[in-house]
């Protein structure tokens, strides 16, 4: 029974973790407001059941996520009990032996769990955090000091409880003391406060911060970013208190399980960023900056400065492929962030990698990033004769084939792909058309690389040229086309049916107006661009149109689907010369190499280019063929 | 310090050009315009010295339509204090010096900075003109400036080809044109970017400027327009001398041989009498 001295000690570990976790509130208040953030708590609540007591992310890794799995429910389901015990509550006998059965069950499994964890974090030197593995220990300590007391208790009472069977088998090697029980529970009572007071001041906090996080997760499509109002002076991320409270939260619910690490590209290639980094980083200067405070303004603006905790280099080895988001537990969205300060440094600071100025200016004079213009956008034509939205006598296209950059202008290799796919097309039967000369930068590589103002620029007027020729349907062959105008456009009003090529083809197949003469015997995998992947979850499509056109099945890489690894071009590093490290396509070209198979095939063109040229690096030319999807469903229809 | 700076939007001409309707000219809504880049330059160049003195003003002028309006507001991103435009009336060379210097005369200037030249007619005339109206020295194509405001003295580099310098002690004011490898040119931010579009033009014309271009005759005429004569083209011949592998490489490679070179080493007495050898062999001694 709790002693008011007892009580005393509850109410102040409880106070002293409240405290700490209003300082936490505050610290993330320290961001501007989130818009849009409200709302749709039905859909929350099934993601929080999903994500956080059902552990779907957590569990993708298999060993340390059933721990995970484990150790909260151990966590949760005893603590629960303990506090609703105090008061007694009646209940029949064969509900209490069951859940007497279920609390072993749950606190023998945490104990598992635990050890599987500490062991290996232990092996582990660089998962292993300093101030999560003392909560781990105390934590552990708990959990035996619980069963080493039930023990005893059932010696003393000489009950052969077969519904507590751990404290049962402990019983047998227990004292009958009763000060061994009091001291026991001592200790069991006294280590629990202090978990409990001492959770906000570690990364445990992550039991608050990650369960908010998971609750306040993006509704939004996971491709989108949010624009900005171009007015002022100031734009972006450049401290602390430019971030909204929900990228703080997120900063604040990193538990630094290293799983971002684990897939990003850049980071495994050997380039200067962590996205662990720089979330870390984020809550580090978070709390520095919430210390020196004096008023209530936010002052200085030293997240991106030359000497100053995240620098240049790391937010632009960025890929912006998404596997950090894809794959962080409690839906860190590190991307924002990266986007965040990127802003800044382009637009208000006016600091980017030397290469993209002439990126921007071609953007803005040429519209397009090789500074082609538009005039040659229809040389890749020659003689095929295709509608264009621009012709007076064409009225009414169905379709809005959209060529993008890469396919119009960059190399033959390229141009051969699009007009392949106006083949594909042409057989099929399909109403659509062209924008030619009329086409711009849909401003997917601006946007990347922090530029929103060129962006915006690119994007109303492309948005115009759309409505101006009545354009309904949009199916494009690029996926960085794909998830802008799908998800980005319509921020400023151009909402229209976008798809890829592939959903296009997919149901061209499907209805049989496509039909397969001879499927391909040779051995293909498939690599998923980001941008069509994890960006907007088509997975299943292209391997769809795969089943119809290859004789034998795709082998998958190693990393595949929700892992996928880029191919080093996304967020503006296609046109990134200098790079520490290792490049990304030659990487993931090993990957595709190590499944012993004739090609890899993708649907994106930059993806294509990029492994063409790892490729040759590697002399394999002749031996192991890039194709893009469309190239594929052409020889064999 | 009051720096004047002399710009021109121009058409980008090495690039696929629309024929208008008609057949008869090229489309200039297809037209890709964009500032001069040597004018950008020498825009960056102002902008440095106006970063390093204390008290010092930039101004830019442009003649030309309201199109060329764009390239003047992004030139004043750069972080220019003033803008002035005078309309276009279809000046020659000899006639926009006059606009220019008509207006520049009464700005109390130190220094006057152009481009080279223009990438559309590569003319090359105007800022010569403008300097011989306003009658004050000018230096063309330099790589360095280094001003001397006490001094009222500007050193500066000239490009003479081939990796030649000239070092001119000059005068100030005077009218420098500047040459590619002078600086690199910075990406203006959006906050200047967006000063610059609120930011008002001052737009002059002939009538406000009191110039009455009839009396005053174009002294320069348009002569005659002809393609540049096509380059020789070097066919390479492989030293018969060297074997058949080697001559492939070097037809393979486009006759692209690596310079012949050698490290000496050793005490420098050695390398002194070898140098010496090396020398004689060439015929050189």
């Amino acid at each position: 029974m709790l002693s008011s001295f007892d009580i005393l000690l509850i109410g102040a570990s409880f106070i002293i973790m409240v405290l700490g976790f209003i300082a936490r509130y505050k610290m993330w208040r320290q961001g501007k407001s989130e818009e849009g953030i409200g709302g749709h708590h039905i859909k929350r609540i099934i993601k929080l059941i999903e994500y956080h007591f059902a552990h779907r992310k957590i569990l993708k890794y298999w060993h340390r996520g059933i721990s995970h799995l484990f150790i909260f429910w151990g966590f949760i389901l005893p603590f629960i009990a303990v506090i609703v015990a105090q008061f007694k509550p009646t209940m029949p006998m064969w509900a209490a032996r069951h859940l007497s059965l279920l609390l072993d069950f749950a606190g023998f499994t945490a104990i598992v769990g635990t050890v599987v964890i500490i062991i290996s974090d232990l092996r582990n030197s660089k998962r292993c955090q300093k101030d999560t593995f003392t909560h781990l220990w105390i934590f552990l300590a708990i959990l035996v000091t619980g069963f080493l007391a039930e023990g005893v208790r059932l010696t003393i009472t000489e009950s052969y409880n077969f519904f507590s069977p751990v404290g049962l088998a402990l019983s047998f090697l227990m004292p009958a003391s009763p000060i061994f029980l009091k001291i026991l529970l001592r200790i069991h009572f006294m280590l629990a406060l202090f978990f409990l007071a001492y959770l906000p001041f570690s990364s445990m906090r992550h039991i608050v911060s990650a369960t908010l996080n998971v609750y306040y997760q993006k509704i939004e499509p996971r491709g989108e970013i949010k624009p900005i109002l171009l007015e002022g002076d100031y734009f972006g991320i450049g401290s602390v208190c430019d971030f909204t409270w929900k990228q703080l939260l997120d900063s604040d619910a990193c538990v630094k399980c290293g799983r971002c690490d684990d897939n990003c590209p850049a980071y495994l290639a050997g380039h200067p960023l962590s996205p662990q980094g720089i979330v870390n980083k984020i809550a580090q200067n978070m709390e520095e900056n919430h210390a020196q405070k004096s008023s209530s303004t936010c002052e200085d603006r030293g997240l991106y400065n030359d000497d100053g905790t995240i620098g240049g280099e790391d937010i632009w080895s960025c890929t912006s492929c998404m596997a950090c988001v894809q794959n962080c537990p409690v839906f860190v969205e590190h991307l924002d962030k990266i986007m965040g300060m990127r802003r800044y440094a382009t637009l208000t600071e006016s600091k980017f990698p030397v290469e993209y100025k002439q990126i921007f200016k071609n953007l803005e004079i040429f519209g397009d990033s090789f500074g082609e213009g538009t005039l040659k956008r229809e040389d890749w034509l020659s003689n095929l004769k295709v509608k264009k939205f621009y012709d007076k006598k064409q009225s009414n296209i169905e379709w809005l084939f959209w060529v993008g950059c890469a396919g119009a202008l960059y190399d033959e290799r390229s141009k051969r792909v699009i007009l392949e796919t106006v083949r594909v097309l042409d057989k099929a039967g399909v109403d659509f058309g062209i924008l030619g000369k009329e086409e711009l930068c849909c401003g997917d590589p601006a946007r990347r690389m922090g530029n929103e103002y060129l962006f915006q620029k690119l994007a109303k007027k492309n948005i115009e040229t759309f409505k101006k020729y009545g354009v309904r349907k949009i199916v494009t062959n690029c996926p960085h086309g794909f998830n802008i105008f799908l998800n980005e456009y319509p921020q400023f009003g151009g909402a229209f049916e976008v798809v890829h090529i592939t959903e296009l083809v997919k149901s061209l197949l499907n209805e049989g107006k496509l039909k397969i003469k001879s499927r391909t015997d040779s051995l293909f995998t498939y690599h998923d661009p980001c941008y069509l992947g994890r960006y907007n979850d088509i997975y299943q499509v292209p391997r769809e149109i795969l089943d119809f056109a290859l004789a034998s099945e795709i082998k998958e890489m190693e990393f595949s689907k929700e892992t996928s690894f880029c191919c080093g071009a996304g967020g503006g590093n296609f046109w990134r010369g200098k790079i520490t490290g290792r490049r990304i396509e030659e990487l993931r070209i090993e990957q595709a190499l190590a499944t012993k198979t004739n090609g890899v095939i993708t649907s994106c063109p930059f993806c294509e280019i990029m492994f063409n040229s790892a490729v040759k690096q590697k002399g394999l030319e002749y031996s192991f063929k890039v194709l893009d999807i469309m190239e594929l469903i052409n020889q064999v229809i | 310090m009051k720096i004047v700076v002399c710009v021109k939007q121009v058409g980008y001409i090495y690039h696929s050009l629309a024929i208008d309707v008609k057949g008869a000219e090229i489309d200039p809504e297809k037209m890709v315009f964009m500032l001069n880049p040597y004018d950008e330059i020498a825009v960056e160049e102002a902008i440095r010295i106006k970063e390093r003195l204390s008290n010092c003003e930039v101004i830019i002028i442009t003649t030309g339509s309201s199109k060329s309006e764009e390239a003047l507001r992004y030139s004043f991103a750069f972080g220019a204090d003033r803008m002035i435009r005078i309309e276009d009336q279809n000046f020659g060379c000899w006639s926009t010096a006059m606009v220019l210097a008509e207006v520049i005369k009464d700005l109390d200037y130190d220094l006057i900075l152009c481009g080279k030249k223009s990438i559309d007619t590569n003319g090359n005339n105007v800022a010569s003109f403008l300097a011989e109206l306003l009658d004050i020295p000018q230096v063309s194509g330099i790589v360095r400036l280094e001003t001397l405001v006490q001094e009222k003295k500007a050193i500066v580099d000239r490009y003479l080809g081939r990796g030649d310098r000239e070092v001119v002690e000059c005068d100030l004011p005077a009218l420098f044109t500047v040459e590619n490898g002078l600086n690199n040119p910075r990406y203006p931010s959006l906050p200047h970017r967006i000063s610059a579009e609120k930011e008002k033009i001052e737009v002059l014309n002939l009538r406000s400027l009191g110039v009455n271009l009839d009396q005053e005759m174009d002294l320069t005429e348009f002569m005659s327009l002809s393609p540049p004569r096509p380059k020789p083209k070097k066919r390479f011949t492989p030293d018969s001398n060297l074997s058949a592998g080697e001559r492939m490489r070097l037809i393979m490679s486009g006759g692209v041989s690596e310079k012949k070179s050698d490290l000496l080493e050793g005490k420098s007495e050695d390398i002194a009498d070898r140098i010496v050898e090396v020398l004689i062999q060439e015929k050189i001694l």
